[in-house]
């Protein structure tokens, strides 16, 4: 060895030592854009050819001759029909499922029990397809139980004749191309390929790994059914099935999403729903394009009416009798695979206050419970600001005896009753937050720190007096009250804007909020359908609006949904009514005899 | 300009609450100033008066149905004296405007904010009201609808509850200073109707079947709450006492004291009160910005309404104090603005009706 470099190894500095860390590179195209293409701000843009002076370019060989990447040919062999070659058919599916890479692709290859026998393999998806199924439903009547007699001259009629009358699965299709294999492969079923026939066949098998149907968690009711949706789109459908046992009762697949590709459900009442309006949802949903929609939030964003606005237009449920009673209404209902929750389109506002209870119990439980849902709602708006605006500007409307209480409370309280509002809220909002955010254990901790410290705590401590903690707890209670989650948050939001209105200009700022607030109200639409609807513009008269009336007067479909058959009910739909006025001579008559024999 | 029409109820809501809005400000206090304790003779004699004029109001929208307020000017009037007539209102409209919005920040200083500056209150009822002009007038209209209910309670509250302080007393005599000056104030104090206008200023609103039906009915409403307002005002004070407030339901509103507990209920009325003003003030620019983009033929009424706020802005802080707000809002416009706006309609009819042009046609197949 070199003493010399020895030496140098030793005592010399060499430099420091080198680490393999990993770094993500750019990519090779935008690589190529910062070249030669433009930048905007800090993101590499679209290369533009304008004021550029074009390059002349070298000639090249053309498209057909250049080698292809393997994503190209990837791409363009989807598009094809099978081939009659087993092997060919083979090569391509394991071209376009990444074999061998793909560890979860299963090709299990066989021979149909025919004479001659016919070469063939099946190909499904470890994992989401059941084994058992395919033991019993495919290679067991194929492989032992089938006595085809093979068809040399067209090889197609194999094919059928299996489909016919060897594959006792119940959904089972012929398909010709290589994207449609895919599709069913990824989608959970086997496709099986027999050699010498261009065709396959596609089995059901589907097997996901899926909860069953629970409690719906968010929108408890005490009396009625307790079911809420799963993450299943096929339980979901079944479970609305359920209810409305109606042949007019459609749904349509549609495909969202270009890398998921989720399975998005439409379903309405073909004989109730107003075409133009599954038109203009399937219109929506069909022309998105977009990478990755998995869950029915994103897709409300992604086809709402007015996605800046802070109360919701669309009615998103996890009950399945809410849609249902939804849907025989004349709306719309649109269900996304992986999601528990189904979007009802289009809705008025006066639907997020309502709750299937109150339908449940009778009218005037039901009644109660919508007076008191809107108080709850301007307390959860109003109540803070309220408390704000009369105790900076408007003192003159406490009562004398009320106003030296609360001053009495507030008097060693160092701060304005707008910072000890807002300090109680953000901390209700924090508690509220990270009780849901809480792992289940520590859940009953988070209460007791809330109330403890926050309540106890900062009264006596003269943080804040305790009648902002009263006003705060009663808002937040009131605030829970709304039986709609996406509502009662947007109320919460505003309340902050109501408390800042209202502590730098009294009542006159709540006010100019309010009518901002109403006029914003009143120009949005759900789906095409006035937001404020059978209020304002007024429409056909309803009982069902903010109260809710005895369930035989709801005799009219809402009318802003435009339904096609706009009566529910007859005007007398308790028949026996009838029969009361027209015989009432002799019923009391009869009544009287009864009488007289006792 | 694509504007949804308002059906016969929203109609009403938003024409009467646009007019009875200025209850909460001088106008009970200037009635009074006109005929003593028998102002509410003013109210009756006024409101039939509009009845009249909403007559001929009918006619000319019925004569021409689908055609805005300048075009029909135009038709009838020629392609110049139509763009004058039609340009009349719009400088009484854009003074009334600006008074008002400084009428209703001047009140609002008075009543709850005698801290804030002017300025501040008068930019947030101006943001309010773009917001409002920039959505439409049909939202405007259901906004009206909606809080029809609850402004209409809060006027009968404040009137009614004020019945300790009441005595019939004070309504006599009858005819109060003598029948002249209340048939001289009842005319020309037809122009606190003048908002009910709009029915000919923007006709596209409503459902032309609707127009005399919705006009007749708002008059009668409006004469109703008035007269509650003005009957209950004058029994409260005597009349030498009642010229003098500002603001003189806000006067009643302090008044009120129902045992220990319904006392001072004034502030609460701010709320409603601000509501009305937002309303009218709301209205009002729409009306302006629409009347001048349609003089302008411009395919749009948005882009005028900034310009249009900075002008009203500028224009409200002209007069120098809070009486000469009151003297020009009660006494210019309001004194002779029903010459110029119930004279147009007519002076229209009877031109067209002299040259026989096509409303004239139309409006006889209609009559026949």
């Amino acid at each position: 060895m070199d003493l010399k470099k020895l030496m140098q190894q030793i005592f010399a500095y060499n430099g420091p030592p080198t680490y393999k860390a990993f770094s993500l590179e750019e990519t090779r195209e935008e690589n190529r854009l910062s070249v030669d293409g433009d930048i905007k701000g800090d993101t590499v843009a679209d290369k533009t050819n304008r004021n550029k002076f074009k390059k002349p370019r070298r000639p090249q060989k053309s498209n057909t001759e250049r080698e292809k990447t393997e994503e190209e040919a990837r791409k363009e062999n989807k598009e094809k029909n099978f081939s009659t070659s087993l092997e060919q058919n083979k090569e391509q599916m394991e071209l376009l499922f990444h074999l061998p890479l793909n560890k979860d692709v299963v090709i299990r290859d066989f021979e149909v029990a025919s004479s001659p026998p016919i070469p063939a393999f099946v190909i499904f998806l470890d994992g989401i397809a059941s084994t058992a199924m395919i033991n019993s439903n495919i290679l067991e009547p194929l492989m032992f139980l089938s006595f085809i007699q093979a068809e040399q001259k067209d090889p197609v009629l194999n094919c059928k004749t299996a489909l016919l009358k060897h594959l006792p699965a119940n959904q089972v299709k012929e398909i010709y191309k290589y994207e449609e294999a895919v599709d069913a492969v990824t989608s959970g079923d086997s496709v099986i390929f027999l050699e010498g026939s261009n065709c396959a066949i596609a089995c059901e098998t589907k097997s996901f790994a899926a909860r069953t149907v629970g409690k719906a968690s968010s929108e408890q009711v005490v009396q009625g059914p307790q079911e809420g949706f799963v993450e299943a789109i096929r339980q979901n459908i079944s479970l609305i099935r359920k209810i409305i046992h109606s042949e007019n009762l459609i749904t349509e697949m549609l495909q969202v999403g270009s890398r998921n590709k989720s399975k998005v459900a439409v379903m309405y009442l073909v004989d109730l729903a107003n075409p133009e309006l599954v038109k203009e949802v399937k219109r929506r949903i069909s022309q998105l394009k977009a990478d990755y929609i998995a869950e029915i939030g994103m897709l409300e964003e992604f086809i709402e009416d007015h996605p800046f606005a802070l109360v919701p237009q669309c009615l998103k449920t996890e009950r399945p009798d809410r849609v249902a009673a939804h849907l025989v209404e004349g709306k719309v209902a649109v269900i996304i695979d992986g999601s528990p929750f189904v979007l009802i389109v289009p809705v008025d506002f006066f639907a997020f206050l309502h709750s299937p209870e109150d339908y449940y119990v009778r009218f005037p439980y039901g009644f109660w419970l919508r007076v008191l849902r809107v108080a709850a709602i301007f307390l959860t708006l109003l109540l803070p600001a309220f408390y704000i605006a009369v105790a900076t500007f408007h003192q003159e409307m406490i009562p004398t005896d009320l106003l030296l209480s609360i001053s009495a409370a507030k008097e060693r309280v160092p701060f304005p009753s707008v910072m000890e509002i807002l300090s109680m809220e953000l901390a209700f909002e924090l508690i509220r937050e990270a009780g849901v955010r809480v792992p289940g254990v520590i859940g009953a901790t988070l209460g007791i720190v809330g109330t403890l410290i926050l309540g106890q705590a900062a009264v006596s401590a003269a943080i804040v007096s305790p009648i902002s903690i009263i006003i705060v707890a009663v808002t937040g209670l009131a605030s829970f009250a709304i039986p709609n989650y996406s509502l009662a948050f947007g109320f919460r939001f505003m309340r902050f804007i109501f408390i800042f209105l209202a502590s730098v200009l009294g009542f006159f700022g709540i006010s100019t909020g309010l009518f901002v607030l109403l006029i914003v109200l009143l120009s949005m639409k759900s789906f095409g359908a006035p937001f404020f609807a059978p209020v304002a513009p007024r429409t056909a008269r309803s009982t069902d609006i903010v109260m809710r009336f005895p369930i035989w007067t709801q005799e009219e479909r809402p009318d802003f949904v435009q339904a096609l058959d706009s009566r529910r009910q007859p005007k007398i739909s308790r028949q026996w009514e009838k029969e009361k006025y027209a015989k009432g001579q002799s019923t009391n008559t009869e009544g009287e005899q009864d009488n007289g024999s006792k | 300009m694509e504007v949804s029409k308002i059906g016969e109820r929203e109609a009403i809501a938003y024409l009467v609450t646009i007019v009875i809005a200025k209850v909460f400000l001088a106008y009970p206090a200037v009635l009074v100033g006109y005929a003593a304790n028998a102002a509410w003779l003013v109210v009756l004699l006024s409101g039939l008066v509009t009845l009249f004029f909403i007559n001929f109001v009918t006619k000319l929208v019925t004569s021409f149905p689908g055609k805005s307020f300048p075009e029909v000017c135009q038709t009838i009037l020629g392609p110049y004296f139509g763009l004058v007539t039609a340009c009349l209102p719009i400088l009484g409209m854009l003074l009334e405007e600006s008074l008002l919005l400084r009428n209703f920040s001047e009140s609002m200083l008075v009543v709850a904010l005698p801290e804030t500056p002017l300025s501040v209150v008068m930019v947030c009822f101006l943001g309010a009201c773009l917001v409002a002009v920039y959505l439409g007038i049909e939202n405007i209209a259901r906004a009206s609808y909606i809080s029809f209910p609850f402004t209409l309670a809060a006027i009968l509250c404040i009137t009614l509850l004020s019945f300790n302080a009441w005595k019939p007393d004070l309504l006599f005599p009858i005819l109060g200073e003598g029948l002249f000056p209340i048939l001289k104030a009842g005319l020309i104090r037809s122009s606190d109707y003048l908002e009910l206008v709009n029915l000919y200023i923007i006709p596209f609103l409503f459902y032309p079947k609707q127009v005399k039906r919705i006009g007749q009915k708002s008059v009668v409403m409006v004469i109703g709450v008035f007269l509650v307002v003005i009957l209950t005002y004058t029994m409260s004070f005597p009349f030498p006492v009642a010229e003098e407030p500002y603001l003189p339901l806000y006067t009643m509103a302090r008044g009120v004291y129902l045992g220990h507990f319904i006392q001072r209920i004034e502030a609460i009325f701010v709320i409603f009160w601000v509501f009305a003003g937002l309303l009218l003030l709301s209205s009002g620019f729409y009306v302006l910005c629409i009347i001048l983009a349609q003089i302008l033929k411009l395919p749009d009424y948005k882009p005028l309404i900034s310009p249009l706020a900075i002008i009203t802005f500028a224009l409200a802080f002209a007069p120098p104090s809070l009486s000469d707000v009151v003297y020009l809002s009660n006494y210019g416009v309001r004194e002779w603005g029903w010459l110029i706006y119930y004279g147009i309609p007519i002076i229209l009819l009877l031109v067209a009706r002299l040259r026989g042009g096509d409303g004239q046609n139309e409006s006889t197949q209609k009559e026949s």
